[in-house]
């Protein structure tokens, strides 16, 4: 690979010591830069330039801390000069616990879908992420445990969300974990892909065919000793599957310990619960990280399509030998790297966010068709998830409280006090998908909804108060530019608005309210960009 | 003209601004070469084509038995008798006297086997005409209708749901095809949510401050020059247009005569604004009334029910005919579930997906006929059965979708209406 590496590099520019890195996800971004200038160069593209200081910060900001930067944020990231201040404000952000609360939400999302939103599961999210839990071992304790002391119980909300589906439970597994969906091969081999039979949909079943709910309140997600899947093909031909795993591995069931058997039953007719020796639901995670491409793959690429709009492979849960990653070896080496570190999520977020390839600009000035963005040779526009949006929201337009926690040790409880005041506003928002579409609903709320009203309506030490005690229009225009959009205005910009302020001479206050809401309802504040 | 809306002159400005985003699409297929212009002919034309959908969603379950087969006489029967229609051979139960007098414009299937016996399940597969597959979340059909049917630049809305009660309620799922057709859904007030001024703003400040958005926005735009940042734009275009359409759930505009003839009933007045936002040009509404549920004294509950149903319903297709927007406008009645034969100690009827019935009236719909039949005593479909996906193809097929059209997920096609699944040619014109 270091030769690879070496030739590859003498082919591509390597470009100013301001993206140079320091840290051990050094190789990782590198590495990405390598594979897609590679890439540009065999597709004929050529990639537009990199994000300004201000764009960049942004940028990382909403990915990794899930909102907007503060003004204080953005005025001293832009005073800074130091060569490796985006390597720097990478570092702190993603050591700070906001990164941790805010992954919390977005892996809420990846893993329960659209059973996200417990707030159990979320806090055993961030924990993990806090205490830095490796993927593996998250993985583990979602299939299998433990579930034994309070904190632990949380992580089996996966499985009892969907424990009475055994079809859900097997496809939302494949789909998450192994960026499989196979819900195409329950009732017939897939017609697109040879890659995935009925065995294979009945086969991964057939791990889940022996899990259920023990106890008097079904407190328990337990196994049995013994269950199988029988499935009719579209001969009508019957089957029994067998357990195997998405790569053909067929896991073979010792004969079973009649002692032990005994015992266990008996314990089980007392009302107590014990485990069977063989546990089909322990097999597949060991299968699955035995033979880690689906799983190492899957992860990667959809932290991928988390921070760069699309997956290396397209959609997230396609991932199979007909639909290639689209920068040829990318996706392979980053799993690679992912499992040498024995799943270390942060050094692969760390290692994207600082490729240069992350850092491109969205804007696309050349009179060359745009490329599509399955070559990421600009950045997309990605709309906030209506959680990162009510949460900006609130930040943008609503005090310097922020500010002054993360001086004072207090962030943790000032995210969660604005994450509560932003709660009531999430339900009403658009949220961020594949095929994300503004809604009436969303323009209907913003434009009219009080609870919006409120947050831009004057009230003491708010974005409009503040604002309204600067003397210069001027002063003021910049400082709202770079509260909520983190940037300065552009000329034309403070042009149209000191004719707007001048419009509305009779009352300044209105004036500004009515601008701070334009400014947050406008799509630049929508959309990461 | 004047029955385009509801004939205050509040509305000359919308209509013209509707009729001009309409014709757009309109003359560019078939009508191409007439000049733009507001044009009362056009207009009138061009309201004869909209077609519309208004599902009278009856929640909970209602009785078969009680409305569209009776089975007078027999142990399953109940007390009721069944009436002589105008319809030839087609009887009804004897709560529906003003519809049966309608009958020749109704077709009536008695032969739904949809298997699912609990009501979350039951609406599920009703409201997507298929079950439940992991992957993949079907659009409810009012959706699907009202994306289909809507005109381009339309300023009214293009679904809107009435669903006031608590018990069985659902906002209406978009599914796959996401929030851009989510429903305008109403389940607090009959007022939509978010459809007036804020509390404190001018008409004027409030489209000032829009301009402004609009000015910072397609800056952004200007450079990026992204479809998203298109259609976020032009969600918040349409919140004029929907704001000046409030004036359609406004019912003290509708004449007091109009009110009492649907009847001072929720449903009643919930039909009632159905009826306005079909003459305005909104494509999809659907109005639940709930709760029809009755494992208890069924019989009593029915007599409540399905009186005020003939009532509303019958008022209801009399007024869209007087305005000539019957034969455009697919009526149904639909549920999640029939009710069953046996008679329960309570003298209730419990859930039953074996053999029961909906109806439809209006566009595209042969009146007058029947498809399928039960046994004597409505246990079994005997001849004609027919699921939920065979529903979803009659109501797409009336009003011009083809039920094989696909959406695609990804690389994968979806047909609107399931696979294999035909429509039920007996009732369709």
């Amino acid at each position: 690979m270091f030769q690879v590496f070496v030739l590859l590099t003498s082919l591509v520019t390597v470009e100013s010591a301001s993206l140079r890195l320091d840290n051990q996800a050094n190789e990782v971004a590198v590495m990405i830069d390598v594979f897609a200038e590679k890439h540009w160069l065999s597709v004929n593209v050529t990639p537009t330039e990199t994000v300004d200081d201000a764009g960049f910060l942004r940028r990382v900001t909403l990915d990794l801390a899930g909102r907007v930067p503060t003004y204080v944020e953005a005025r001293a990231f832009a005073d800074q000069s130091d060569p490796n201040r985006r390597t720097n404000v990478i570092n702190q952000l993603i050591d700070s616990l906001e990164w941790a609360l805010h992954f919390g939400n977005v892996f809420d999302q990846i893993i329960q879908g659209k059973h996200a939103g417990d707030g159990a599961f979320v806090e055993y999210l961030r924990r993990s992420f806090q205490e830095g839990k490796r993927w593996d071992n998250l993985f583990r304790e979602l299939l299998v445990g433990p579930w034994t002391t309070d904190e632990q119980k949380s992580a089996k909300l996966f499985l009892k969300k969907r424990v009475q589906q055994i079809d859900e439970l097997t496809n939302d597994t494949s789909r998450v974990f192994f960026g499989v969906d196979i819900s195409c091969a329950k009732c017939h081999d897939h017609p697109l892909v040879f890659d995935w039979t009925q065995d294979h949909y009945y086969g991964l079943a057939s791990f889940f065919k022996r899990t259920y709910e023990f106890g008097d309140n079904k407190e328990i997600i337990g196994e049995k000793d013994d269950g199988e899947v029988t499935f009719v093909d579209v001969d009508g031909e019957s089957h029994t599957a067998q357990l195997m795993f998405l790569s053909g591995t067929v896991v073979t069931e010792p004969l079973a310990d009649t002692k032990f058997k005994m015992i266990r039953e008996h314990a089980l007719n007392q009302g107590n619960y014990m485990p069977p020796d063989f546990r089909a639901r322990e097999q597949l995670v060991e299968a699955g990280l035995r033979d880690s491409r689906f799983f190492s793959r899957a992860i990667v690429n959809r932290i991928w399509a988390y921070l760069l709009g699309q997956g290396l492979v397209h959609p997230v849960e396609q991932m199979h030998s007909e639909n290639p990653s689209s920068i040829p070896g990318l996706l392979e080496w980053l799993a690679e790297d992912l499992v040498q570190s024995e799943y270390d999520l942060r050094r692969l977020v760390k290692g994207i966010v600082s490729s240069r390839v992350y850092q491109k600009a969205s804007v696309w000035r050349s009179s060359d068709r745009k490329p599509a963005l399955e070559h990421f040779a600009v950045a997309p526009l990605r709309p906030l998830s209506r959680k990162q949006f009510a949460l900006s929201m609130v930040l943008a337009a609503g005090t310097t409280s922020h500010d002054q926690a993360k001086r004072s040790g207090e962030v943790d409880t000032s995210y969660r006090q604005m994450e509560e005041r932003s709660q009531s506003l999430v339900g009403a928002l658009d949220d961020r998908s594949d095929r994300f579409q503004s809604s009436t609903g969303e323009a209907l709320f913003m434009s009219n909804n009080d609870k919006i009203q409120s947050l831009v309506r004057n009230s003491k030490d708010n974005l409009v108060s503040r604002l309204t005690a600067i003397e210069s229009k001027h002063e003021m225009i910049e400082m709202l530019f770079w509260t909520v959009l983190c940037r300065a205005p552009k000329e034309e910009e403070t042009e149209h608005l000191l004719a707007w302020f001048k419009q509305n001479e009779d009352n300044p206050v209105r004036a500004c309210e009515n601008l701070v809401w334009a400014i947050i309802s406008s799509a630049e504040f929508r959309f990461n960009h | 003209m004047s029955q385009l809306f509801c004939g205050s002159n509040d509305h000359g400005h919308n209509r013209r601004l509707f009729l001009q985003g309409g014709m757009a699409s309109a003359l560019g297929v078939s009508l191409g070469g007439m000049h733009a212009s507001y044009d009362p002919l056009w207009a009138e034309e061009l309201r004869k084509q909209q077609k519309h959908v208004l599902l009278l969603w009856l929640a909970g379950g209602s009785s078969q038995m009680e409305t569209w087969d009776p089975k007078p006489g027999r142990p399953t029967g109940g007390p009721f008798k069944s009436i002589p229609t105008a319809a030839t051979g087609v009887h009804i139960c004897e709560l529906l006297p003003k519809m049966a007098k309608l009958m020749n414009r109704v077709a009536v299937v008695r032969s739904l086997d949809t298997r699912v016996g609990d009501h979350g399940g039951a609406t599920k597969l009703v409201e997507t005409g298929r079950g439940r597959e992991p992957g993949v979340d079907y659009p409810e059909l009012g959706t699907v209708i009202g994306k289909e049917l809507a005109q381009r630049e339309s300023k009214v809305p293009d679904y809107v749901s009435l669903y006031l009660a608590t018990e069985g309620h659902r906002r209406p799922n978009p599914g796959f095809l996401g929030g851009r057709y989510a429903a305008l859904h109403l389940n607090k007030s009959l007022k939509p949510e978010n459809i007036e001024l804020p509390t404190g703003l001018t008409e004027v400040e409030h489209s000032e401050r829009e301009a402004l958005r609009r000015f910072l926005s397609d800056r952004f735009d200007s450079i990026r020059k992204a479809s998203k940042v298109k259609g976020y734009n032009s969600s918040y275009a349409r919140v004029q247009g929907l704001m000046d359409s409030s004036s359609l759930f406004d019912l003290e505009r509708e004449p007091r005569k109009q009110r009492d003839r649907y009847g001072m009933t929720d449903f009643g007045q919930h039909a009632l604004i159905a009826r306005r936002l079909i003459e305005a040009g909104v494509p999809m509404v659907k109005v639940a009334r709930a709760w029809w549920d009755s494992h208890a004294d069924n019989f009593e509950s029915h007599r409540e029910l399905v009186s005020e149903l003939d009532h509303v319903m019958s008022t209801l297709l009399l007024d869209l005919e007087e305005r000539g927007l019957l034969e455009n406008t697919l009526v149904i009645t639909l549920s999640e579930f029939g009710r069953t034969p046996n008679i329960n100690k309570d003298v209730g009827r419990d859930h039953f997906a074996s053999a029961w019935s909906c109806s439809f009236t209006g566009c595209g719909i042969q009146g007058g006929t029947l498809h399928g039949k039960t046994d004597e005593d409505g246990r079994t479909v005997a001849d004609g059965k027919v699921g939920a996906g065979e529903v979803l193809a009659t109501i797409y097929q009336a009003v011009g979708i083809d039920p094989e059209k696909k959406y695609h997920i990804g690389p994968r096609p979806v047909p609107l209406a399931p696979e294999h699944v035909v429509p039920i040619h007996t009732v369709l014109a």
